[in-house]
């Protein structure tokens, strides 16, 4: 019996094959010079078949032309800085920021976040308390059961509140993802040092996978994103909303995937007032981000969402939100990590920025920054943390190394102070 | 009135950006006709998709920081362009209460095992079936899919687990 790689390889080829090498048609190129579309001018000639239908890429381009006419002349306002103090790629036209200590002294970043050590896949991983200015390890949070591991942390807006996913350990040679989960909330005193663990009332079984958790800025409420059931609804993606006080859970289904991957903590966010919960949606149908009313009747997640259109796909030609886009407490914006391929090999070089959508026109209303990395490395672009209007961002940027988790203001970037494990830094939760 | 042949306006010159843009076509039109139609099950959509994709790159040659990646470029717009195709399908599937399928056509060449494994594949959501044509088709490694589709390495390894996973069950079904 072939293995299904093998059938997979087999078919493919075989509809491969009913091209023949004889039979591709001639390349018909729009007509006019391509510095002539670039410049907008009207192909002379009427009926230009793919002129009308490249229309809407020309003016996406035009969007995409004019943030980078922003970042541009807001580049040439400041002198380039040679280095921001990481160590790696020089960010090109961000300046380095003020110290990390006068943002979490005046009160604008939490001066706490709980990270994850350890592969969670390797067994076991557990939470480290860490304090924003200095980096320093306040704490460290082991799995509450001997045969656990913490594979994902989500905070409320006081800094205090946290919730830990703890699954259990994977055989050896397991999917770790598709463990049984379980929750369990800390809070830490004011010096930063963690209470008890108390297990909340739920959990996902065995066979189902996480791929979204957020606990709401008033720490009242849990978002579970869950795709439930592995084995005959391969599609079915479930946001499952508990109220911790009580017990009471409401779900929400539909047909496709939310976030990119097991145990994505920024596939959801909610808004302040915790009416409003932001999905990061994809299906064969559909996808973009999905901004769901939790307090009006109902169990579809499409029926009962507003579906803001998809966002670009990362090109040579433009930035384009890289990963999840969450939404500010205000309710004002999604804000992403956005990435620009150099060519199209994303590994040999980039351009990075950070990208706020207005959630009532899907138009990009603000951008962060714009670095230039000639080889990129690891492409990790993303937004961990936003002050509750969007201005102010925790976020990580790709770097020739791991990647690196700073505060960005404007078109500043400030390090975080990372103890020598930044990969550790971005699934911290502030 | 029919114009006469010297009534026409004259041939626009040959840009150095047309002929590079045509030579790569030349090359690997082919390679990527057969990408779109493992994708799609449908030769002409497969041609307008890889049509629109070296269109795309033409405009935008200039602006191209290295024209040396555009083979890559065109990848991954053919990619992103059967992404779209299949949206489309699938809603115009929703409306007319069908699921699309392979053409006619293509069916009768590749033979009904194949067919199967190719419509569940098609079957699958967007980022797992495309992570298996890369993977299994192209035989990208993980690094090469992973920048192909703008993800992860990880994720590259997760959701081709699940995707042929899912895939299992799909064929399971089906037999």
């Amino acid at each position: 019996m072939n293995t299904i790689e093998e059938r997979i390889r087999a078919a493919a080829r075989a509809a491969a094959d009913t091209v023949p090498p004889d039979s591709v048609p001639p390349l018909r190129l729009p007509a006019g010079s391509p510095s002539r579309f670039r410049r907008g001018r009207r192909d002379p000639r009427p009926g230009a078949v793919w002129v009308r239908r490249l229309a809407p890429v020309a003016a996406a381009l035009a969007v995409v032309a004019v943030a980078v006419s922003v970042v541009t002349i807001s580049r040439s306002r400041h002198a380039p800085v040679t280095s921001t103090g990481t160590g790696t790629a020089a960010p090109g036209g961000v300046r380095p920021g003020p110290p990390i200590s006068t943002y979490v002294r005046s009160g604008q970043v939490p001066p706490y976040y709980v990270a994850i050590h350890g592969y969670p896949y390797a067994n076991p991983s557990y939470a480290v308390v860490q304090a924003t200015i200095s980096g320093k390890t306040l704490a460290t949070i082991n799995p509450p059961t001997a045969d656990g591991t913490i594979v994902a942390v989500t905070a409320a807006a006081d800094d205090r509140t946290f919730v830990l996913n703890v699954q259990a350990r994977a055989p050896r040679g397991g999917d770790q993802s598709f463990e049984a989960s379980t929750f369990y909330m800390v809070r830490l005193s004011s010096s930063g040092q963690p209470g008890r663990l108390t297990k909340l009332p739920m959990s996902v079984p065995t066979g189902a996978l996480v791929t979204g958790l957020a606990l709401s800025p008033s720490g009242r409420k849990l978002a579970i994103a869950v795709e439930p059931d592995n084995t005959k609804d391969l599609n079915l993606q479930e946001i499952r909303v508990y109220t911790l006080g009580t017990g009471a859970v409401r779900t929400w289904k539909g047909d496709g995937n939310i976030g990119s991957g097991p145990d994505d903590p920024k596939s959801v966010s909610w808004t302040a007032d915790e009416r409003t919960l932001a999905f990061d949606w994809n299906s064969a149908s559909s996808g973009g981000v999905g901004l769901l009313n939790v307090d009006a009747p109902g169990s579809s997640l499409l029926a009962d969402s507003r579906l803001q259109a998809r966002f670009p796909a990362p090109s040579p030609y433009g930035p384009a939100c890289q990963n999840d886009l969450i939404i500010t407490q205000d309710g004002s914006a999604l804000v992403c990590g956005a990435i620009q391929a150099n060519g199209v090999d994303l590994g040999r070089g980039a351009v990075t920025e950070f990208r706020e959508y207005s959630t009532a026109t899907g138009k990009i209303v603000r951008v962060f920054g714009y670095w230039t990395f000639p080889k990129a490395g690891v492409l990790a672009v993303n937004v961990l943390w936003s002050n509750p209007s969007g201005s102010l961002l925790i976020g990580v940027i790709p770097t020739t190394g791991k990647g690196r988790v700073g505060v960005i203001s404007g078109n500043t970037f400030t390090p975080l102070p990372a103890q020598g494990n930044s990969t550790s830094d971005q699934s911290g939760a502030w | 009135m029919k114009a006469n042949a010297t009534d026409l306006p004259p041939p626009a010159p040959v840009s150095a950006s047309a002929e590079a843009v045509t030579a790569l076509y030349r090359t690997h039109a082919l390679g990527l006709i057969r990408l779109a139609v493992v994708m799609l099950g449908d030769r002409s959509a497969a041609e307008d998709v890889v049509q629109e994709a070296f269109c795309g790159l033409y405009r935008r040659w200039h602006s191209l920081s290295d024209t040396g990646k555009a083979l890559s470029y065109v990848r991954s717009s053919v990619i992103n362009g059967c992404r779209s195709v299949l949206r489309r399908r699938m809603r115009q599937a929703g409306l007319a209460g069908e699921p699309p399928g392979e053409s006619a056509e293509s069916a009768a060449l590749i033979g009904e095992e194949h067919r199967q494994v190719l419509e569940a594949v098609r079957r699958l959501p967007s980022r797992q079936r495309e992570v298996l044509v890369l993977r299994f088709y192209l035989d990208l490694n993980e690094e090469e899919i992973a920048r192909s589709m703008r993800i992860s390495r990880g994720t590259v390894k997760s959701t081709t687990s699940r995707a042929l996973a899912a895939l299992g069950r799909i064929l399971g079904e089906q037999s």
